[in-house]
């Protein structure tokens, strides 16, 4: 069975490209070797962290992979944490996602795009942008990846990984949108002015008002996160059905 | 124009395969590999069943082929010189065209010094009619000359970016493979069009290229992290084999030393391909490319290896050698890159052809469908007792016992009935009769042709189920197996390929799912609602009995069975007497196929009873009777209630084959009992039933063995169409006599539709084939059944008692004479019968029609014959539906779980639909968040899986850590809001329908391609040089890519004219070669075929890899610094002629007898058959016989499955 990993990364005004979390499964058996550790929280800006509820490293859920009307498949352990444990997923994984925001291009995101090599392993990307006043640009950059060590097996679900990256993506920037609409709507609301005056700020100031800012407060969404998770469940179960 | 062809037909014949060629070719789509020919490869010529056992599904609408446009192909490669800024091309197929007219964006003419020449473009200039315009004739010379490549193709700076990327330059060095969609151009000319770019990009280099495998595999070992390739690329650095070596010791043998001065230079520069494909529609990406992708892998390996050769030999040549110095320089190496001018490639002929073995490929592998994976679903039938796809099985038993019977001559017949005589005699049981191999062993002498083809490949059947082109990482060997059948009629090779077919395993099962079958029956039942007619009762009965044939359908009646006394008899021993088998075997010698010997001396004694043959024609051709009253090619006028009771509703699709045939037909009005004008007028209408089906059928009859192959499967099927049809329609007088048409064409009289009409052949008259059967008049649809419906009524009321009297008449008349249809129709009766046991109000008169009218329905066309009452018994023959065949498919691939293709038009769209749901649920979500309490030192967060169809809940647990304790504290997040739309709910269960790639084993290509696994080729002296050829370039390439210690690659020959099985065998065997070379200091000596004791090897020889291809040196990539094994032996091997068999006699004879038993199977229940039928006439079928037909089906089953299993 080819392995897969489910990726969310962006391309950090810090430090670059980054990966925010990665999803993976495994065999019940390994499970513990792909668990971070508790202390294993690296000292990230806002924009890099992973944000989980309840301040946990890992999301897990164990479900079988076939949850069809055949019944069940094999029990898997999803695994959602901010970088595989794993120092070869780690290094591959890192690899992709540098060359998916910096060095590959496309010519319309809209399509996904798909490289590798038998070095690291191979994926398909599709990169996204999110408005944000305070990016650069008035845009964050995103990519959702999928990386697999088999070339055969993951070009085999092209069809399959692009339908979801369109989904997920159009959600994620439609509440983007719409949080960027609320707030803008109850600014407005509560001091017209002062607020009007801000945002004019906000656009001739931008360089001063840069800051990293989390998927989450983008979305406002606490368990956007957790969401990804289930979106990344979803896609695996589906592409290694 | 004149000039262009004129140009263009030397330069290449390939151009003649892929390209309109010209105006004055009305080829309707001159991008399918051969245009000329275009019935032989385009499956849309296929007639329907052809297309259902191939590709299982008979809508040519799935296997149309893409018309790409030949022009939008492109080769591209360049050179990172080192600049971020720009790249170097060096070769652009794209200009090759334009090169006349040097485009100003393209500054070719400033370094290259000559090199940009007008080359002679390997594609056409003008464009095959493509999608985007109708008018291809407005491409001309001149508009090609004054054309900029760029409004027609993406700029190459643009593709070089995507290539290579930009921004950060890297320095590395292992090769890469990226695929972009490109983005659509619109040109003028040729319209919008869509493409995809693959890249490879690739180093020359001096530094240690580390070997992926090997690295990796050893620090991966616990990791599970194991990077794979589709197919790898054996490394390529030229520190292994500097070119300054290998220039010293070929071509300037006096410069030695200069190694060691330049190989520390790190020269490292970075190369890529890029191969630009265009496609309909970007949702052809899955069935073009990624199905495609080993082959393409393999294209690419090829190329870029040709590339590197061709770079690393500029580079030699430019090398100025100072012999004093021991210094070497070159001016293409600046700054430690290798830096070429711009297109000093664009000159290479090598490189055009590479352009066109890559349209070819793409046409080829594309648009050829696959063959469906016939082997899973005959196991999904016999195994997991998944009736839905029986047809498949029940085909592939036919369809094998078919050949053997007409193209192998294997007299079953004879020998069945013998068996069956001896077994009647002695009333002993059907099991005795099977399994009894006193008869059996007479065949261990006679081995068919079959049989010894599959007794050869059965042991080779899972290499043969491997790609030819693929990355087998689990075993050291590997063996390339391919199946070639040379063959001048397609139509009877297609049949043998369908057989092969059968018996290899697939590489990717699919998922036979109950999905489709549950929405197959909602769907139907929605449709039967809709066509219920008045007729209350027989709504009951459909609406009572539709879920037992859905499931299984003996249970009802095996609790008759068992309260039946008789229900220990499995089969019910008819009494027949022994003149029955004389009856039988006499009519056969009557006439003998030419192409059969086996067959034609048997003297048996005729001695023809009337009172036998009555009941034989009754029973065992009571289909293959049945449709020649459909042969007759007028629509007769008066109809004969006796006849007319078989189908009371046709659709429009039979009614056009009925009326394609009308019009060439002989109007043939004959008095039912005139025997002779019977026969005479029966040669006639068949000589023009064949002359119509060789005429829309481009194969060669010349061949003694082609004229019984079509008819089995040919005259199988319009025999039944139109049987039915006219049966149906017309008062059915029977017009044919056996002997008349075999003494015209040679054919066993048997084949052909035997007279016409008895009693008992009508309930069976129901064939699928019938109703599935394709006809070149299908569009034709000026007949209309308003009126032969309405015969209909009118046959019922009287039809057993005219039929009684017909039935004896025509019996006596024509004699009785068991033949391959009626096996055919019977079989399908059989399992028809099936439904019949179920259904409780058993109507017999009804049940005729019934049966015509559900499986008529399985067309699909129109049901506008609704007028007639007796359709409400539609519903009850579900399972009927299912036998017609319409899996959801495309070229190259099946959607899995397997699904019918009329139940989901767009798969994408559902797919998306579905994906959009699943997520848009999971984003409307609502936690909450976890209690203060449960964060102490916790660092997993557990999430019970989302339970789809249900009210889906997800719970947040919060879980201390797994890895202490396990102990898991549930803090109740229950989610709030779940978005409970009702859309959603229902869609998110449904599974997506994904491609699952099929096995490259085509039906038939008009050239030998080394990709497919099994396929057939035109009769070609050359054929064999190319299947040799192919096979040596699986040795290199195995040999030069990857680290196996034993490759083997193999060719089963066919000869289908010359009915011979030839096995070609190329083996390299490194393990003997290393250990050899361990052994004794000499080089070891080309390794002789060691099997001496076999005298079949006609020729063998050794010859070294090098020999073949002489720069192998160059790119070998032996890690030990051994000196490549180049050794290969070849074997040849006849195992059949007609003259004797060399095969595997134990396992023939196995297979053989396989055979046998399947067909004494068949030959007992078509003999079982006969007398229930007989009993029905006399209006005595009871419950005790259902019961019986219940359990002798059932025991048929087992058997039939037990046996097919052990073949398949």
């Amino acid at each position: 069975m080819a392995n897969y990993i489910v990726c969310l990364a962006h391309f950090c005004e810090l430090h670059g490209p980054s990966t925010i979390i990665c999803t993976q499964v495994v065999k019940p058996s390994i499970q513990d070797k792909h668990i971070l550790a508790p202390n294993s929280k690296v000292q990230t800006c806002a924009s890099c962290e992973l944000y989980i509820p309840d301040g946990s490293a890992n999301i897990i859920t164990k479900d079988s992979l076939h949850s069809s009307n055949k019944g069940n498949g094999p029990q898997m352990v999803f695994i959602s944490n901010h970088y595989p444990s794993s120092q070869d997923r780690y290094t591959a994984l890192t690899k992709l996602v540098m060359k998916s925001l910096s060095v590959e291009t496309s010519s319309d995101i809209s399509k996904p795009m798909f490289f590798g090599d038998a070095i690291n392993g191979y994926c398909i990307n599709k990169i996204f942008t999110i408005k944000d006043i305070n990016a650069r640009g008035s845009e964050r950059k995103y990519a959702l990846i999928v990386i697999s060590d088999s070339e055969t097996d993951i070009l085999s679900n092209w069809d399959i990984v692009g339908l979801y990256f369109n989904e997920v993506i159009n959600l994620i920037q439609e509440r983007v949108t719409k949080t960027m609409e609320e707030i803008s709507a109850q600014k407005i609301s509560g001091n017209g002015n002062t607020v009007t005056g801000l945002l004019d700020n906000e656009k001739y100031l931008r360089r001063s008002m840069i800051k990293p800012k989390s998927l989450k407060e983008l979305t406002d969404d606490d368990h956007i996160f957790v969401k990804f998770h289930l979106w990344a469940i979803e896609l695996l179960k589906d592409i290694l059905r | 124009m004149l000039g262009r062809l004129f140009k263009q037909t030397p330069t290449n014949s390939l151009n003649n395969h892929h390209h309109g060629l010209s105006s004055n070719n009305p080829s309707p789509s001159p991008s399918v590999p051969n245009p000329t020919n275009p019935s032989l490869n385009n499956p849309s010529f296929d007639d329907s069943y052809a297309r259902e056992i191939l590709y299982g599904t008979h809508n040519p609408n799935q296997l149309k082929p893409y018309q790409f446009n030949n022009k939008f192909f492109r080769v591209i490669v360049s050179q990172d010189g080192g600049s971020l800024r720009s790249k170097q091309v060096l070769y652009d197929s794209s200009l090759s065209e334009a090169s006349l007219t040097p485009s100003p964006s393209s500054s070719i003419n400033t370094i290259t010094g000559g090199s940009y020449h007008k080359v002679t473009s390997p594609v056409s200039p003008i464009p095959p009619p493509s999608p985007y315009s109708s008018s291809s004739s407005s491409y001309s010379k001149h508009n090609h000359k004054t054309i900029i490549p760029s409004k027609i193709y993406h700029n190459s700076n643009e593709l070089n970016d995507y290539m290579f990327g930009c921004g950060v330059p890297s320095n590395e060095i292992n090769c890469s493979t990226k695929l972009h969609v490109l983005p659509s151009i619109n040109n003028l000319i040729g319209g919008p069009y869509n493409a995809v770019l693959i890249t490879r990009l690739f180093s020359i280099c001096d530094v240690e290229n580390t070997d992926p495998h090997t690295d990796i595999s050893s620090i991966n070992s616990n990791i599970n992290w194991h990077p794979t390739s589709a197919l790898p690329i054996g490394a390529t650095n030229i520190k292994k084999f500097p070119f300054f070596r290998n220039l010293s010791s070929s071509s300037n043998p006096i410069i030695p030393t200069t190694t060691n001065s330049k190989s520390s230079s790190n020269i490292n520069s970075r190369f890529s391909i890029g191969i630009v494909i265009p496609l309909d529609s970007l949702n052809d990406i899955n069935d073009v490319i990624v199905n495609n992708w080993d082959e393409i892998s393999h294209f690419l390996i090829l190329l870029q290896k040709s590339i590197y050769k061709k770079l690393l030999s500029i580079l030699n040549n430019n090398c100025l050698y100072d012999n004093e110095n021991n210094l070497c320089s070159c001016s293409y190496l600046i700054n430690k890159r290798i830096q070429f001018p711009n297109y000093i490639l664009q000159n290479d002929l090598d490189l055009n052809n590479q352009m066109l073995k890559l349209i070819k490929l793409i046409h080829y592998d594309s648009n050829i469908p696959k063959l469906i994976n016939t082997n899973s679903l005959m196991k999904s039938c016999l195994i997991d007792d998944n009736t839905q796809y029986n047809s498949v099985f029940l085909n592939w038993v036919l369809e094998t016992l078919n050949w053997l019977e007409f193209k192998d001559g294997k007299s079953f017949l004879q020998n069945a009935t013998n068996n069956s005589l001896t077994n009647y005699n002695s009333n002993s049981s059907f099991h005795t009769t099977n399994t009894g191999s006193t008869d059996l062993t007479s065949y261990a002498n006679n081995n068919t042709f079959l049989a010894s083809l599959l007794a050869l490949l059965i042991p080779m059947r899972q290499s043969l189920s491997v790609k030819p082109y693929h990355n087998v990482t689990d075993s050291k060997v590997r063996e390339v197996t391919r199946v070639v059948l040379m063959t001048g009629n397609p139509v009877v090779a297609k049949k043998l390929i369908f057989i092969i077919n059968g018996i290899v395993p697939d590489s990717n099962t699919p998922d036979v799912d109950d999905y489709e079958v549950n929405h197959l029956e909602q769907k139907q039942q929605q449709q039967q609602q809709q066509r219920q007619q008045p007729d209350l009762r027989h709504q009951e009965d459909s609406q009572q009995h539709i879920p037992q044939n859905k499931t299984k359908s003996f249970e009802y009646d095996e609790n008759d069975c068992s309260t039946s006394p008789k229900s220990k008899r499995p089969y019910p021993p008819p009494r027949l007497p022994s003149t029955f088998s004389n009856t039988s075997s006499g009519s056969n010698n009557n006439v003998t196929t030419p192409s059969s010997p086996a067959k034609s001396i048997n003297p048996i004694p005729i001695k023809r009873s009337t009172q036998f043959s009555t009941s034989v024609s009754s029973s065992d051709n009571s289909f293959g009777r049945s449709s020649p009253t459909a042969k007759g090619w007028e629509i007769p006028g008066k109809s004969v209630a006796s006849t007319s009771t078989s189908t009371p509703n046709r659709e429009n699709i039979e009614v056009s084959v009925h009326n394609g045939s009308i019009t060439k037909g002989i109007p043939i009005v004959l008095p039912v009992n005139a025997t002779s004008k019977a026969q005479i007028s029966s040669s006639l209408s068949k000589s023009s039933s064949l002359a119509y089906l060789s005429s829309s059928l481009s194969s060669s009859y010349s061949s003694s063995y082609s004229l019984p192959k079509i008819g089995s499967s040919f005259m199988d099927k319009w025999k039944n169409s139109i049987s039915s049809v006219y049966a149906g329609s017309s008062s059915g007088v029977p017009h044919h006599g056996n002997g008349s048409i075999s003494s015209n064409y040679g054919y066993d009289g048997d084949y052909f539709p035997p007279p016409p009409t008895t009693f008992g052949s009508i309930p069976k008259r129901n064939s699928i084939q019938s109703l599935r059967s394709p006809s070149p008049a299908i569009e034709q649809e000026e007949f209309t059944w308003t009126t032969h419906s309405a015969n209909i009524p009118i046959a019922h009321s009287n039809g057993n008692s005219s039929q009684n009297g017909m039935g004896n008449v025509m019996s006596n008349i024509y004699g009785s004479t068991p033949n391959k249809l009626s096996r055919t129709q019977s079989m399908y009766d059989l399992y028809n019968m099936n439904n019949e046991i179920l259904e409780e109000s058993y109507n017999e008169s009804n049940n005729l029609s019934d049966e015509n009218f559900s499986s008529s329905n399985t067309i699909k066309v129109n049901s506008s014959s609704n007028s007639n009452p007796n359709n409400s018994n539609n519903g009850n023959h579900n399972s009927t539906l299912n036998k017609n065949l319409a899996i959801k498919r495309s070229k190259t691939s099946v959607y899995s779980p397997l699904i019918d293709d009329n139940l989901i038009k767009n798969v994408n769209e559902h797919n998306k639909t579905i994906i959009q749901s699943k997520c848009e649920e999971i984003m409307k979500m609502k936690f909450q968040d976890p209690t203060a309490a449960s964060k102490k030192e916790t660092h997993i967060l557990e999430i019970s899986p989302i339970i789809h169809n249900e009210k889906s809940f997800v719970d947040i647990d919060e879980a201390e850590s797994l890895i202490n304790d396990q102990s898991t504290i549930s803090s109740g997040f229950d989610n709030l809001d779940l978005g409970n739309d009702d859309g959603g709910e229902g869609l998110s269960s449904h599974p997506i329908f994904k491609h699952l790639a099929l096995s490259p084993n085509v039906a038939f290509s008009d050239e030998f391609r080394s990709e497919f696994n099994i396929q057939s080729c035109p009769v070609n002296p050359k054929l064999e040089t190319q299947v040799m050829s192919a096979m040596r370039n699986d040795l290199l390439f195995y040999q030069n890519n990857f680290d196996y210690s034993k490759i083997v690659s193999r060719t089963v020959f066919i000869s289908l004219r010359a009915r011979e099985i030839k096995l070609i065998e190329m083996t390299i065997d490194n393990d003997a070669y290393h250990r050899a070379s361990f052994s004794t200091a000499n080089p070891p000596k080309p390794e002789t075929p060691s099997n001496g004791s076999n005298p079949q090897i006609s020729s063998s020889l050794s010859s070294p890899l090098g020999s073949y291809f002489p720069d192998t040196s160059l790119f070998h990539m032996k890690k030990n610094s051994e000196k490549p094994n180049n050794n290969y032996k070849t074997k040849t091997l006849k195992v059949f002629t007609p003259a004797k068999n060399l095969g595997n006699l134990e396992l023939i004879n196995k297979v053989d007898n396989t055979f046998e038993e399947i067909n004494q199977l068949f030959n007992l229940q078509q003999q079982y058959r006969t007398k229930q039928q007989q009993r029905q006439q006399q209006q005595q079928s009871s419950q005790q016989e259902k019961a019986d037909k219940t359990e002798g089906f059932h025991d048929f089953n087992k058997k039939l499955s037990k046996l097919v299993l052990s073949l398949v």
